[in-house]
């Protein structure tokens, strides 16, 4: 009898029975298509790491085919995106042959990803398609390919070729898919960090939606009771009623997750700068069975455990015991988690320290029982809040506003703690991802349009294309030194002269960044070039050009021609490469970040529709004993409002002081006091500037005064990024004495 | 009171709310098919005395027996049982379902009792013109007017075939012309059906359609009063 009874109260009732199961309905579906994305999380990695397993091809690969082949893999460029060319020589019949082509292209025989060849038809040849000489035999599959847009060609060669060049080495099979991801110390941690603050909100908003008109609920099991139902009718009505809205909203959510994928995985790019593959973006079918499973049984759970009380009483909610006001053991787990971060953190800085299985636990517990902490400390921070209130003010809005939080603090926390838990995290990862960014320092930097070219000991006569009459050469001397006039290098970059002959004197990074290749050694230092360079081997040539895209990458052609495994780099490369290497920052933590905002986003609109279905009737007597509207809006903002406000802050403080334990001194992402203190716009113009952003004003220069008292001082000089708070940078900083109370 | 042993009694009733006592050693007994009134002014304890008595309430102390079982002493399982069966109910507000129609509302005890929804429905769909709610029984209750639904309430009081109704201030909210009219199915059809009634009111208007009044005062029976 319960079911279908249950069945036919959730949705009968009308227009409002009907908006309350679809907003519980649309509120499930939101935290189910959250949960799902981020369960994706981990396998979109391993699924990366599996696509990229035959680019990390090299001798030592296993066999995968009976005959070897030589195998030269090269990163190149075009316009800022990574191209990879693969040249490949068979040296049997039956050679590895990598995933998405049917057969190792033969010499003279090029394929290519789809993407790199609707590029090459759209470029010339001299700037792209040069550097894979041969006929385009075909595309390279889905399998083969790390994004749809990914550039790679595979260029057949003969095996003289490629024994002459240097690089290239014998393999005797592909690399394969199934290498784990393996997660250590803190990254393992900081991914734990990061699971936790992101399902926690989700599971607190999925409860929070099954008590979306809860009082009227709680009234009208009451009236059933009274009618004569047991409490394992009633149990069983409220269990109905709340499944079917869950199981709805689940389906509904599983449906609209298979939906947005392709809108989501288009904005997934992994730090290379193009979208994954929508199918990538699949949930484990274990875990999604455990989420369609689990999340009805939340729903069903919340219903039933707030049904508690009034399951007691046929007298219903009316009769009910007034709760206790809420006691100070609620801030126990929240201090606890605190403490557990800080105890981690310095347990792990010590040296001397083992991994034990109480550190671990004592790791992954502490921020679970910070969000825990924070969702139970809301309703004593609430109370507070009334106290203070009443205290406050005489106004009767403000006492009425703090008699009704005082009445029930747990629901006016429950309402609001979504957005304090999101806040929690947003700050959370914001701070990692400030902490996470160099600040500060020289770089090295090529003059505008001068293109790089990293021979790596190529022979002269190959180079003969790119020598130019201004082009800068730079050789390998002994030692891993490298000889290169400076006056030629200052020509072409920023360095300053002298070059350091070895890297323990002055920070020589500026300088030796220009030589810096992946996956091999930096110089050792600088000589100046003798009458015996000239037989050393070329590492470097440095070529100017107008400063065009297509002359810059005319040379990578001309490069890559000459010389198929050099590497080149454009003064805005070299600049970005420092940005590169924290790309998975600018990957990962903004959408998690907008993630996190958009369940705070979803609980906010689920409390504020909740709150005014239930407010409906207090609201009403209010209204019937003279309040004025104005007034009812003043109470509603107060109750609802600063609770709000303060819990969010709440949220946001406990989220810097995590972060600033777990975080090293140097990496701290708030900058200190100084900072705020020379705050200001830009109010000067600055043409040369405004030249290279157009679109973005003329203003671009500063002139202010910050008032100082007479003394020493500390001027440290940021740039605020108004966008991306994390790309906050320290441009300088130096000491000053101001003597007349002006700087 | 007849000499035969009451249908239900409370003896030496105490209740507590917190350190407000609203019962003090009540004693009370109704017989079958006896229409009792409970008068007394607001705060008297006269809710208090037949939520207990209908063992909606357990009382602090003392004990009230119904049919020779102590319902004080009953597992919530058989309380909800007898309140399903035995009782009825019509309260002054809050006891109708608002997303159940007025058939389903009536038929709402049998439903929980396990009677199918068809035959549950049919014989709801039969106490209708006897209380006056002709076409009205796909209405909400919130389509109905005050005097409406507590004809309602009567009829799912009725239907499992109660041996006892508990009305508490079941006209409080309705005109006097609302009011007679109520009190008079609800009396009638209680007599008709040899079901008796505990009607608590603290108007005399409406205690006139008692066999019996008792009046509480501090938690205590004053007095039997006096009929009219």
């Amino acid at each position: 009898m319960s079911i279908p009874l249950g069945i036919r109260i959730a949705f009968a009732g009308g227009r409002e029975s009907l908006a309350r199961n679809a907003l519980m309905a649309a509120g499930v579906a939101a935290g189910v298509m959250l949960l799902l994305f981020t369960l994706t999380a981990m396998p979109v990695l391993q699924r990366h790491i599996d696509r990229l397993a035959w680019h990390r091809t090299t001798a030592v690969s296993p066999p995968t085919a009976p005959d070897p082949a030589l195998w030269l893999a090269v990163t190149d460029r075009y316009a800022g995106r990574d191209v990879i060319r693969v040249h490949v020589a068979a040296l049997g019949p039956r050679p590895p042959v990598p995933p998405g082509v049917d057969r190792l292209p033969g010499p003279g025989e090029v394929v290519v990803s789809p993407a790199l060849a609707e590029l090459m038809r759209t470029v010339p040849d001299d700037q792209l398609r040069d550097r894979f000489p041969g006929q385009v035999i075909g595309t390279i599959g889905p399998d083969g390919l790390i994004a749809p847009a990914e550039l790679v060609g595979i260029v057949g060669r003969t095996p003289e070729e490629l024994r002459d060049t240097d690089g290239a080495v014998e393999i005797r099979g592909i690399e394969q898919p199934g290498k784990r991801i393996s997660l250590y110390g803190f990254y393992r941690f900081l991914i734990s960090l990061v699971a936790v603050l992101i399902v926690g909100p989700v599971v607190v908003f999925v409860a929070m939606v099954t008590r979306v008109g809860a009082a009227r609920r709680e009234r009208r099991f009451s009236a059933i009771r009274l009618a004569g139902a047991t409490r394992l009718q009633t149990a069983a009505l409220a269990a109905t009623e709340t499944a079917a809205a869950a199981i709805a909203g689940t389906v509904l959510g599983w449906l609209g997750f298979l939906a947005a994928r392709p809108a989501v995985a288009s904005h997934v790019t992994l730090g290379h700068g193009i979208p994954i593959f929508v199918e990538d973006l699949t949930a484990p079918m274990r875990q999604l069975l455990l989420v369609l499973v689990a999340v009805p049984v939340l729903a069903v759970a919340t219903t039933l455990v707030a049904l508690h009380q009034v399951q007691l009483s046929p007298l219903g909610a009316g009769s009910r015991a007034r709760r206790r006001s809420p006691q100070d053991w609620r801030l126990v787990p929240l201090v606890a988690g605190i403490v557990g971060v800080w105890y981690s953190e310095k347990a792990q800085s010590d040296p001397a320290h083992v991994e034990t299985t109480l550190l671990r636990w004592v790791s992954a517990l502490s921020p679970l029982s910070i969000l825990v902490g924070l969702v139970l400390a809301g309703p004593l921070v609430c109370f507070w809040i009334s106290r203070v209130l009443a205290r406050s003010s005489g106004r009767p809005t403000t006492l009425i506003a703090a008699r009704r939080i005082a009445a029930d603090p747990y629901t006016t926390s429950y309402a609001v703690s979504g957005v304090a838990l999101a806040m929690f995290v947003a700050t959370t990862l914001g701070l990692i991802a400030a902490a996470e960014r160099p600040i500060g320092g020289d770089r090295a930097s090529l003059d505008r349009g001068v293109v790089a070219v990293h021979a790596l000991g190529a022979p002269e006569a190959a180079l003969a294309p790119l020598m130019s009459s201004d082009a800068v050469v730079a050789r390998s001397g002994p030692g891993q030194l490298v000889a290169v006039r400076c006056a030629d290098l200052a020509r072409v970059s920023d360095v300053t002269c002298p070059l350091p002959a070895s890297l323990d004197g002055p920070d020589p990074r500026p300088a030796t960044e220009l030589f810096v290749v992946p996956n091999r050694y930096g110089p050792a230092g600088f000589i100046e070039p003798g009458p015996e360079a000239a037989g050393q081997p070329v590492q470097t040539v440095f070529v100017p050009t107008d400063g065009t895209r297509a002359a810059e990458e005319r040379v990578r052609t001309l490069a890559a021609i000459a010389v198929p495994s050099a590497r080149t780099e454009t003064d805005r490369e070299l600049t970005a490469r420092t940005t590169e290497e924290f790309a998975w920052v600018d990957g990962v933590l903004p959408p998690a970040m907008a993630f996190v905002l958009l369940v705070a986003a979803c609980s906010l609109t689920v409390a504020t529709v909740s709150g005014l279905m239930e407010r409906r009737r207090p609201f009403a007597l209010l209204r019937a004993s003279g309040v004025r509207l104005g007034e009812l809006r003043r109470i509603m903002l107060l109750e609802t409002g600063l609770p709000l406000v303060i819990t969010a802050l709440g949220g946001m403080a406990t989220a810097t002081l995590v972060t600033y334990m777990i975080t090293p001194a140097e990496e701290w992402g708030l900058p200190d006091a100084s900072f705020f203190a020379g705050l200001g716009l830009a109010n000067r113009p600055r043409p040369d500037v405004a030249a290279v952003v157009p679109g973005y004003g003329a203003h671009h220069g500063f002139d202010f005064v910050v008032p100082a008292a007479p003394g020493p001082h500390h001027v440290a000089v940021w740039a605020v990024n108004g966008g991306v708070p994390a790309a906050n940078r320290l441009l300088g900083e130096r000491s000053v004495v101001v003597p007349g109370g002006r700087t | 009171m007849s000499a035969a042993t009451p249908l239900l009694t409370g003896r030496g009733l105490h209740k507590s709310f917190g350190p407000t006592p609203a019962l003090r050693g009540l004693d009370l007994g109704v017989d079958a098919g006896e229409v009792l009134a409970v008068m007394g002014p607001s705060g008297s304890g006269k809710s208090t005395l037949l939520h207990c008595l209908a063992g909606i309430l357990t009382p602090d102390a003392g004990e009230v027996t119904f049919d020779g079982r102590r319902v004080d002493l009953m597992p919530d399982r058989e309380r909800s049982r007898l309140r399903r069966a035995e009782f009825g109910f019509v309260f002054q507000f809050g006891q109708l379902v608002p997303e159940l129609p007025v058939l389903e509302n009536v038929a709402l005890p049998l439903l929980l009792g396990g009677r199918g929804r068809r035959v549950a429905v049919a014989s709801a769909f039969e106490w209708l013109p006897r209380l006056g709610l002709d076409g009205l029984g796909h209405r909400l209750p919130g389509e109905l007017s005050g005097g409406q639904g507590q004809r309602v309430a009567i009829a799912r009081a009725l239907i499992a075939g109660p041996r006892l109704v508990f009305a508490d201030e079941p006209t409080g909210s309705l005109d006097s012309v609302a009011a007679d009219d109520v009190m008079e199915l609800l009396v009638t059809t209680a007599k008709a059906e040899r079901v008796g009634v505990v009607v608590v009111t603290h108007e005399p208007r409406v205690a006139a359609y008692a066999d019996r009044r008792v009046t509480v005062r501090d938690g205590r029976v004053v007095q039997p009063a006096a009929m009219p």
